[in-house]
């Protein structure tokens, strides 16, 4: 399995420096991992700079090569990055948009297959039924399926999903993070998911990133990493962790703390 | 969520038999757009002052001996080369529109809209203007000669400022369209200070005509166009996973500036060997696109070779009107494609409207 190595990682925005001193040391097999943290903190960028799609100061390895000097396909091969955005409105089926994603990195695949590998991957993800409709009559969230799809066909063994739940209703939110952690647990792999929701985050993840201003303000297994008082720091609200009858965690959350809630006074 | 599934997974039939039916219906639609493109061929050999017959034209393909001298003059000197020439400049401006319009991502990009025409149009109309035949160059390709160089011009100008600036679509594209007023203002100073011969001359080249075919012609152009094919076929896939976006694209591994260099650079030599030698033919690079992706999708295994068959066929059908609406009297191809092309291309976008 790819092993990923972050150390004393800087990001930056042309003259803008956005995340700096970021070590994380590598993740262990089957991880899946979340990557919090208020707007524009960083979380795509750092995503990114992992995928090799932005440029980063500092140290990323995988298996001990560094990330920028592989080539785009080298990189492919071992990571599978999954964009904000949704794949566009094309017309183009989502079956072609799939075999195609596949044979993009791996040209080199007998034709049968990326023929299985897609099978499967429609299966996984419970998505037969829109296999030849073209994108441009799907829904947002059906096209976010298809975007997953076109990751997961890969089976890659590590995943870069940047929200990747942001267009989905609730069933299908829990259905797909099912999906990406049985991945990852049966290939000991790894994903590094941003999510914006905490709860969604806390219940499918083994180790939460939260980053704050500048860098990490914690990192850990979602009880450790995830407090009353970083949820404060992090987002400025006020709320309680406590514990579903799954066992899992949660949060709930009571407003905003009080120098935010003193901030939104003075505006009104 | 896989569990939920298996059953039903296990008793459908197979995604990949699925799409094979699905496949043999592009391959059906492949087939007719090439029967059209045949006939309209056909019909393109026959048509003319001369009356000939379907047996004639295809006996006379086949043995030449059984045409009288007069006639295989008229065939092979003059019938054949107009309808190739046709077919060939169609399916190449058909090409470079696909091509452009994946890399761009821009469904109104065209030839037209980097300038490549435009900069033709200015080294046609330099050469015109200027009458370098009295310093020895070929007569017949003195024109082509400077087509072609303000063409690749154009496309080497946009290369390297987008080079300097960062290839991203916005950039080419409007690169291409200060460069397309650029180039419209030398024209103008050009024509500005013609006499009116070459005023004339310079207005004829703009709409675009197959009238001088030759078989050396045909040669060139049929020559770029298999040259770059190869390349083309070698990028399929990359250029379907560029229709899903940027970033689906380089998250596959798809070195997207260098694609899109490439490509540009193709369209760039495609379209500066075509227009060269028929003068402005602009409307077949966006249509013949738009008129593959309804019929066939963005699958780029099937929307290329149906750009192309959609390029040949309208540019074919074209030359056939231009020289049918009025007996004796051709009409430039350039015109008559706009006049055949829009209809065609409306239809068929309002019956795929109806279908959505």
């Amino acid at each position: 399995m790819t092993k990923l190595d972050i150390r004393d990682l800087v990001i930056a925005h042309g003259k803008n420096t956005i995340l700096t001193d970021i070590t994380l040391g590598s993740f262990a097999p089957g991880s899946v991992v979340g990557v919090l943290g208020p707007n524009g903190v960083g979380k795509s960028s750092f995503l990114r700079s992992l995928a090799g799609l932005a440029p980063y100061g500092g140290s990323v390895t995988l298996d001990g090569d560094e990330n920028r000097k592989l080539s785009h396909n080298q990189r492919a091969r071992k990571v599978a990055y999954l964009p904000q955005t949704l794949p566009q409105a094309t017309n183009l089926v989502a079956y072609e948009a799939v075999i195609s994603a596949c044979r993009a990195v791996r040209h080199d695949l007998p034709h049968d297959h990326v023929e299985e590998l897609a099978e499967r991957v429609f299966d996984r993800l419970n998505i037969r039924h829109i296999a030849f409709q073209p994108l441009n009559r799907m829904s947002g969230g059906q096209r976010q399926m298809v975007g997953l799809a076109q990751i997961l066909v890969r089976e890659p063994d590590i995943m870069l999903l940047d929200e990747p739940t942001s267009a989905l209703d609730l069933r299908w939110q829990l259905g797909v993070l099912d999906v990406v952690r049985n991945l990852v647990k049966d290939k000991q792999g790894l994903a590094l998911i941003a999510l914006h929701d905490i709860n969604l985050a806390m219940r499918h993840c083994d180790t939460l990133i939260l980053f704050g201003e500048g860098g990490v303000l914690s990192h850990g297994t979602p009880d450790t990493a995830m407090t009353p008082d970083i949820l404060s720091r992090a987002y400025h609200v006020e709320g309680r962790i406590e514990t579903c009858s799954q066992g899992s965690p949660f949060i709930i959350v009571d407003g905003l703390d009080k120098r935010s809630a003193a901030n939104n006074l003075q505006g009104d | 969520m896989r569990d939920q599934t298996t059953g039903a997974a296990n008793a459908a039939p197979s995604l990949a038999r699925q799409y094979r039916a699905f496949v043999f219906k592009r391959i059906f639609w492949l087939t007719i757009f090439l029967i059209a493109l045949i006939t309209s061929f056909i019909v393109n050999v026959i048509t003319g002052p001369a009356i000939l017959s379907f047996g004639d034209v295809v006996g006379g393909i086949i043995d030449p001996d059984s045409l009288s001298g007069a006639m295989q003059v008229i065939v092979f000197d003059v019938r054949l080369p107009f309808a190739v020439l046709a077919v060939i400049i169609g399916a190449t401006l058909g090409l470079a529109g696909a091509e452009l319009q994946t890399v761009l991502n821009n469904p109104l990009a065209s030839p037209s809209t980097l300038g490549i025409m435009h900069a033709a149009t200015l080294g046609a109309s330099v050469a015109i203007v200027f009458q370098f035949d009295q310093y020895g160059l070929p007569e017949n390709y003195i024109i082509p000669i400077f087509a072609f160089a303000g063409a690749l011009g154009a496309i080497f100008l946009i290369q390297m400022l987008a080079g300097l600036y960062g290839a991203t679509v916005d950039t080419v594209v409007l690169f291409g369209i200060a460069l397309v007023f650029a180039l419209d203002a030398l024209v103008s100073l050009i024509q500005f200070v013609a006499d009116s011969d070459s005023l004339q001359q310079i207005v004829f080249w703009t709409m675009g005509s197959l009238a001088r075919a030759t078989w050396e012609k045909i040669a060139i152009v049929g020559g770029a166009f298999l040259f770059c094919l190869p390349f083309t076929i070698r990028h399929v896939w990359k250029m379907t996973a560029l229709r899903g976006g940027e970033d689906y694209a380089k998250s596959y591994g798809v070195s997207v500036e260098r694609l899109r260099m490439l490509v540009m650079l193709r369209v760039g030599v495609l379209t500066a060997v075509a227009v060269s030698f028929t003068g402005v033919i602009g409307f077949v690079g966006l249509v013949g696109p738009h008129i593959a992706r309804l019929a066939f999708g963005e699958d780029h295994r099937y929307y290329i070779p149906g750009s192309i068959l959609a390029g040949g066929f309208i540019l074919s059908a074209a030359s056939l009107t231009s020289k049918s609406i009025v007996p004796g009297i051709m009409i430039p191809d350039g015109i008559v494609t706009a006049l055949i092309g829009i209809p065609l291309f409306l239809v068929l976008l309002l019956s795929q409207k109806r279908r959505g």
